[in-house]
């Protein structure tokens, strides 16, 4: 009895002693690979400690991807009103950090004066950071298609430069795509279609590309793994997926283009969380993201001096300073401040038809496929009619009435309802022409 | 059916567990198998069931060869030492599952049942599952079991082991009826010579795999022809003696508290000869009014404990080397024997046995 | 302690009446237990599916009706329950054969090649999933020996239209059959032999044996592994996402509850699995009732072990083997994944390397792991053991009214997705002293133990429900109270049945992936498993890292099944007859 009463003091003292050394703390929440966590911390911890002569205790939480973060998020603020418990989320894609600051659950935050020359408030038309400063962006990526070399001998195909060359009959059952309702990905993919085509031609060629689809894989990183093993020869893929593998396996084997005029670089947001308990040392924390020296972390490869330690992680960063800083030392040579041929997107216009957009494609395109592909194929072999392949594509409503929708989606009833009435709809005509 | 054991050996890996058995069992006889546990008998219930194979000889039914004929073929009907009934079959449906194997009418198969439920008293009990009845009663539905096929041959392996006294008893009246009445040649495997006794025509000892003996109960109980039989049979006295010649028709043998003279010398003996003797414990006379009497075999013995059981008395008899000799007094007069005195008794030489001198008279009891 | 008179008296008086009070411990026990499943599995349960019946803020069955009236999930129910059957009936058709030889024979290599058809228990399957690729791929590994065989023309597509269908099977079978095939080794391992040798002696042949006496036997205890199987295979969400079969239950619901903008028609759904797994489990259940048996004594068991020679034995190796070898292949795929340096669309990497095993050996994440797992593992199985058991007895005794319904509920956390249990967990216990938030271990180990609930009750109760009552009943007029007989006589007769029922607990908890990915946040806190799958997400050497962890984690798995062995010795051999 005495022992462990002993025990228990000792490790109550050492607990006192441990908190006395470190009294600041942070809580992180984050989709974001261990990579980033491995990266940034150690530099976090080490910054802080130099800058504020105390350290810094950081929990980085990961409960999964992003939804499972955001409900984690909503889950605590159902049981306390006033906070989470959590200073921080970070990554994840722009139009959860529209939701959650729908929901008031974002805390505003000014940047330092030093940094805000740094970082613009946009980029080829993205913005960095939202008007009421609720959310910054911290790193940005492109999209484009990664290939298989090998299989497109294989398969006597051109390697693809555009969205359209998806579309070509020849790529039938060759492409790998991820399902834009759990992919961020895959569902930036289909609004950068939407954007540059608009509506109905943009819903001709993602029909056709879906047509051309093996299948819709869960995860982002699937169809990277489908064109390595073979399975595919082609997939839609971000930049630092591709990119790692690429130089690992070699340019022979593998590459990867950005379709000219149609592709976009995507923010990953940072925020402070509303009543986070930290909130001084959260708001240190995000400033020592944008930083110079942290953001060096995303663009120099690894080993380089004030680069990362242990993996590359191939992202653009969205400080100007940092690729003036590490010219001819970077990854890649690629500098997004001085490329304007990217695709100019409204961001908070897609924000909001997202919820409506992932439940139509998945009814019209995913919970469809098999009928789908089969009625593709159908179309290939009649010679491709284009009447009928621009009645295989049409979809059940215009883009007015999806934006008419948005504002009633959070009534599941009726947004169940539609859902239901899209997948009779697509499967009815899918398999009309099927049958033809 | 007449059974014969012709040189049958079972070995499990080295251990031999039945060695060189030659045996015939007589059509229509109650044929025990006894022995203390290990002693083999078991397993030579199951070669005979052919549950087991042999490692050598051959195995008889009434002349034919079955040794390697299997289990099915040989015409037995068993009753394991557990019953081994099917829990999930009632009574009926477990003696009737034998009989759904031959080839028999409906009828001839329902008259089956019903003469096997009849034979066991177990017609009022055929609807039941094993589990809802008691040990006697399961013990019926196995010998039902068996008995439903008409075997040739009906072999029972301690059938009446996990049963109480009371109960015991009254299952060696019903098996012993139900053999009169089928005439079914049976081999019955028991530890309980009391069993062995009462009920066989025939009793064969086995002992760490070997056959000792094979004869009827009365011959078996009076004429032993080891010790390790004499004591296994009831009960007996074993003195270890020495031949030291003929005395007046008599055989004279010293032993460590005297000499002993016996009759009727089975063997022929030579002067020097180790043997063991044998005398059962009512062959004792204890001269209780203290009057001598002429004996040939006159014994000076300390009564060292007595226990009075009405009918009889069992008294310990320490001899003058500290040997514990017992014996039996039926009917026995009024007396004032005192445990610590001595007493004067009398071994009949027509029944002290001379046996051949075994190594370890201790084992195997 | 100084004991005076005083102290002294109210002890003997309690330990006069020990019977009373083990009673009181007994149904105390039996009192926490219903509590804790309250407690941990309908309170944070229905804290999630309430969504199920609330549409704009009023109870509504809205989504049951729109559930209906889409013909997708109607599909998905139906392609989910022909899975279950498929995979269950293949479970059955591979487990028996191998109990029956590891129940009946004994042979040369026996103890190791019974040893190796547990080795799906030691893999979790989206390490396997890796391995999966590289050889089914349309140009993986399997196709292009073919092709340079020449024993093909052109790659086949092994997971296109109704392949897709029997490649999960399949995999279901692979992962899934130790369970069907421990339970009814135990269970054969129950059955007393002279039961079989009395059939013998009548001339019923083998089949007619099998069929008609030691089946009916058994099927308590093939009961208890096939509605584990079946209810598995019909929500396992991990191999039909695996292979890209969007049309089943699990895969709809995950695609609902998942999305950003959850749907609560998932709930609907998840309410109706929960309803079929009930359903089936009591269909199953009243098709088997009154038709488990008890032992009332059992034979030399070892009568029973048949001896063959290693001729003799050839199609027994060559069933060993090839289930061995199937059951092996994402074990092999995985260490070489995690060997090789450069595998680009070649049957074998071009080049391999120590450098991931160094890379991951640097870091304290195995360690961390290792730990965690452990932990949360073995104390969830003590929990099992004690919640499983007490249970088991509880419902096969029919000790309480409605038994039946407590046996049925514990089996719903199978019926459960994973994201329900543990965001129930989330959501009931924010703010308390449980929050997962602050330390997950208990919740974890809760979680773990609920989760495998159902396989330590199944088990239990098959081992209950071969052993005679009549038995614990004669503990009982020694006077020993109820609780005391279940301890020192019950259990041990039902040891087998327990051990298989720890392994089975402990096994798939340490492979457990959706619990802990959503409680253990932190990564101190990660189990094996999750670091494993943290690594696996990464980009880059990702998925080679995390096979070499996958490695580690499978090592540890066979030293810890072959340490219970050596630890259990006889037991184990009683379990597995083959010592």
């Amino acid at each position: 009895m005495l022992r462990s009463y002993h025990a228990v003091l000792a490790a109550v003292c050492l607990g006192l002693a441990s908190s006395a050394m470190a009294i600041d703390k942070l809580v992180i929440v984050s989709p974001h690979r261990k990579s980033i966590q491995d990266e940034f911390i150690p530099k976090f911890k080490t910054f802080y400690a130099d800058t504020y002569k105390t350290s810094v205790d950081v929990d980085w939480l990961d409960n999964g991807g992003t939804t499972d973060a955001v409900r984690l998020l909503r889950t605590r603020f159902d049981k306390s009103k006033t906070t989470s418990g959590i200073d921080v989320i970070w990554g994840g894609g722009t139009s959860i950090f529209i939701d959650l600051e729908q929901e008031h659950l974002l805390q505003s935050f000014q940047l330092p004066a030093a940094l805000a020359s740094q970082v613009p408030e946009q980029l080829s038309g993205v913005r960095l950071y939202n008007a009421s400063k609720t959310w910054v962006a911290t790193a940005l990526s492109s999209f484009g298609i990664f290939y298989n070399k090998k299989v497109l001998g294989f398969e006597a195909l051109k390697a693809p430069a555009t969205w359209s060359d998806l579309a070509q009959p020849g790529f039938k059952n060759q492409l790998s795509l991820a399902d834009p309702r759990h992919s961020g990905t895959a569902m930036t993919m289909v609004q950068i279609v939407l954007n540059a085509r608009g509506w109905d031609k943009g819903w001709e060629l993602l029909t056709q590309i879906a047509g051309n689809t093996r299948s819709f894989t869960h995860s982002s990183s699937d169809p990277i793994k489908a064109v390595i093993a073979g399975d595919a020869a082609a997939a839609m893929a971000i930049d630092f997926y591709a990119q790692p593998k690429i130089d690992e396996l070699g340019k022979d084997n593998l590459g990867f283009v950005l379709p000219a005029n149609e592709t976009v670089i995507d923010p990953d947001p940072v925020a402070i969380i509303r009543g986070a308990p930290n909130r001084a040392v959260a708001q240190r924390f995000v400033a020592f993201v944008l930083s110079v020296e942290a953001q060096k972390l995303l663009i120099l490869p690894k080993g380089a001096p004030g680069g990362p330690k242990l993996a590359s992680l191939g992202r653009m960063a969205v400080n100007k300073q940092a690729y003036l800083d590490t010219e001819g030392k970077r990854s890649s040579a690629f500098d997004p401040f001085k490329q304007s041929a990217f695709l100019h997107m409204d961001v908070a216009a897609n924000a909001k038809m997202v919820h409506v957009l992932s439940d139509l494609i998945g009814a019209l395109q995913i919970d469809t496929h098999n009928e789908l592909k089969a009625a593709w194929a159908a179309i290939i072999k009649r010679g491709l009619n284009p009447a009928e392949v621009a009645e295989f594509a049409r979809p059940p409503v215009s883009e007015k009435e999806v934006l008419a929708l948005c504002d009633q989606w959070h009534d599941n009833t009726l947004r169940n309802n539609k859902v239901n009435a899209w997948v009779a709809f697509a499967k009815a005509k899918y398999l009309r022409l099927a049958a033809h | 059916m007449e059974v014969t054991f012709d040189h049958v050996s079972k070995k499990y890996g080295d251990v031999l567990a039945v060695e060189d058995l030659n045996l015939k069992i007589a059509e229509g006889s109650l044929h025990f198998l006894l022995g203390p546990s290990g002693c083999g008998k078991t397993t030579t219930l199951r070669l005979l069931a052919g549950l087991e194979s042999t490692t050598s000889g051959r195995i008889l039914f009434g002349g034919k060869d079955v040794t390697s004929l299997p289990a099915a073929e040989r015409g037995i009907g068993m009753v394991f030492q557990n019953y081994a009934l099917w829990p999930h079959m009632t009574v009926a449906k477990n003696i009737d599952y034998g009989l759904g194997l031959k080839r028999l009418s409906r009828v001839q198969r329902e008259q089956r049942l019903q003469e096997a439920l009849e034979l066991t008293q177990l017609t009022r009990l055929a609807d039941r599952l094993p589990g809802q009845l008691s040990g006697g009663q399961q013990q019926r539905v196995a010998l039902a079991r068996a008995l439903a096929i008409r075997p040739t041959v009906l072999l029972l392996d301690e059938p009446l082991s996990n049963l109480d006294a009371q109960l015991r008893l009254e299952m060696r009246d019903n098996i012993s009826r139900i053999h009169r009445q089928t005439k079914i040649t049976t081999v019955y495997v028991t530890h309980d010579q009391k069993e062995a006794l009462s009920m066989g025509t025939e009793v064969s000892v086995l002992r760490a795999g070997r056959l000792i003996q094979s004869a009827p109960p009365r011959q078996l109980y009076h004429h032993p022809e080891t010790p390790f039989i004499a004591r296994f049979i009831g009960e007996t006295n074993l003195v270890h003696a020495t031949y030291r010649g003929d005395d007046d028709g008599h055989h004279l043998f010293e032993c460590g508290f005297g000499h002993l003279l016996t009759k009727r010398p089975k063997q022929v003996l030579s002067p020097g000869q180790a043997v063991t003797l044998s005398f059962r414990p009512e062959t004792i006379s204890v001269q209780v009014d203290g009057a001598a009497r002429p004996s040939v075999n006159p014994l000076r013995l300390v009564l060292e404990h007595l226990t009075y059981l009405g009918e009889s008395e069992q008294l310990a008899l320490r001899t003058s080397d500290q040997q514990i000799l017992r014996a039996n007094i039926f009917n026995p007069p009024e007396h004032d024997l005192q445990e610590g005195t001595v007493v004067v008794c009398n071994v009949d030489p027509e029944h002290i046995l001379v046996l051949p001198v075994e190594h370890d008279l201790s084992s195997g009891t | 302690m100084t004991q005076s008179t005083a102290t002294a008296a109210p002890l003997k008086a309690k330990r006069s009446n020990p019977r009373q009070m083990g009673t009181a411990i007994g149904y105390a026990v039996l009192a926490a237990t219903l509590v804790a499943l309250v407690l941990f599995l309908v309170l944070p349960v229905s804290t999630i599916l309430y969504k199920a019946f609330r549409a704009q803020g009023h109870f509504s069955l809205d989504y049951f009706r729109l559930l209906f009236a889409n013909d997708l999930q109607t599909t998905a129910i139906y392609n989910s329950l022909l899975i279950g059957v498929a995979a269950t009936l293949l479970c059955t058709v591979l487990s028996l054969p191998l109990a029956v030889i590891n129940a009946r024979y004994e042979f040369p290599g026996k103890k190791l090649l019974t040893g190796l058809l547990l080795t799906p228990m030691v893999m979790p399957p989206f390490v396997g999933a890796i391995g999966f690729q590289r050889f089914f791929a349309r140009r993986g590994s399997v196709n292009l020996l073919l092709l340079k065989l020449g024993l093909i023309d052109s790659p086949i597509e092994w997971l296109e239209g109704g392949r897709v269908f029997w490649a999960v099977v399949a995999l279901e079978v692979l992962h899934l059959y130790p369970i069907v095939y421990l339970n009814l080794t135990a269970a054969l391992a129950n059955i007393d032999p002279s039961l079989e040798e009395m059939a013998t002696t009548l001339g019923v042949p083998r089949w007619r044996q099998f069929k008609d006496i030691v089946w009916p036997l058994a099927r308590s205890g093939y009961f208890a592994g096939a509605i584990i199987v079946f209810i598995w295979a019909l929500t396992d969400l991990g191999t039909p996402l695996l292979v890209g079969f969007q049309e089943t239950m699990p895969v709809r619901i995950f695609n609902m509850i998942t999305d950003v903008n959850e749907n609560p028609v998932g709930y609907a759904l998840v309410c109706l699995v929960i309803l079929i797994t009930f359903a089936v489990y009591l269909l199953a259940k009243t098709s088997t009732r009154g038709k488990s048996y008890d032992m009332m004594s059992r034979g030399h068991v070892s009568s029973a072990v048949k001896k063959i020679s290693a001729v003799s034995a050839a199609p027994f190796y060559l069933l060993l083997v090839a289930t061995i070898a199937a059951a092996l292949l994402p074990h092999i795929s995985v260490l070489i994944t995690s060997l090789s340096s450069k595998w680009f669309m070649t049957v074998l990497p071009e080049q391999y390397t120590l450098d991931y095993y160094k890379q991951i050996l640097h870091t304290d994440l195995p360690l961390i792991g290792i730990k965690n797992s452990l932990l949360f593992s073995g104390s969830s199985m003590l929990i099992d053991l004690l919640l499983g058991a007490m249970i088991a007895y509880v419902v096969v005794r029919k000790l309480i009214p409605f038994a039946g319904l407590l046996d049925a509920l514990t089996m719903v956390p199978l019926a459960l997705p994973g994201i329900v249990l543990a965001f129930g967990y989330v959501t009931t216990y924010t703010n308390t002293i449980l929050d997962p938030f602050t330390n997950p271990t208990a919740l974890l180990i809760i979680a773990y133990a609920v989760r495998r609930l159902p396989y330590m009750v199944r088990s239990a109760a098959a081992g209950l429900a071969q052993t005679s009552i009549a038995l614990e009943e004669a503990a009982a007029t020694f006077g020993a109270s109820r609780f005391y007989t279940l301890r020192t006589i019950t259990v041990p007769l039902v040891s087998a049945n327990l051990i298989a029922g720890c392994l089975l607990c402990f096994a798939y908890a340490m492979l457990d992936v959706s619990d802990s990915l959503i409680l253990a946040m932190k990564d101190r806190y990660y189990p094996l498993t999750k670091a494993i799958y943290a690594l696996f997400l990464e980009q880059g050497s990702g998925e080679f890292v995390a096979s070499a962890l996958g490695v580690v984690g499978m090592a540890l798995l066979t030293v810890c099944i072959l340490g219970a062995s050596l630890m259990l010795g006889k037991k184990m051999g009683e379990l597995f007859r083959s010592g």
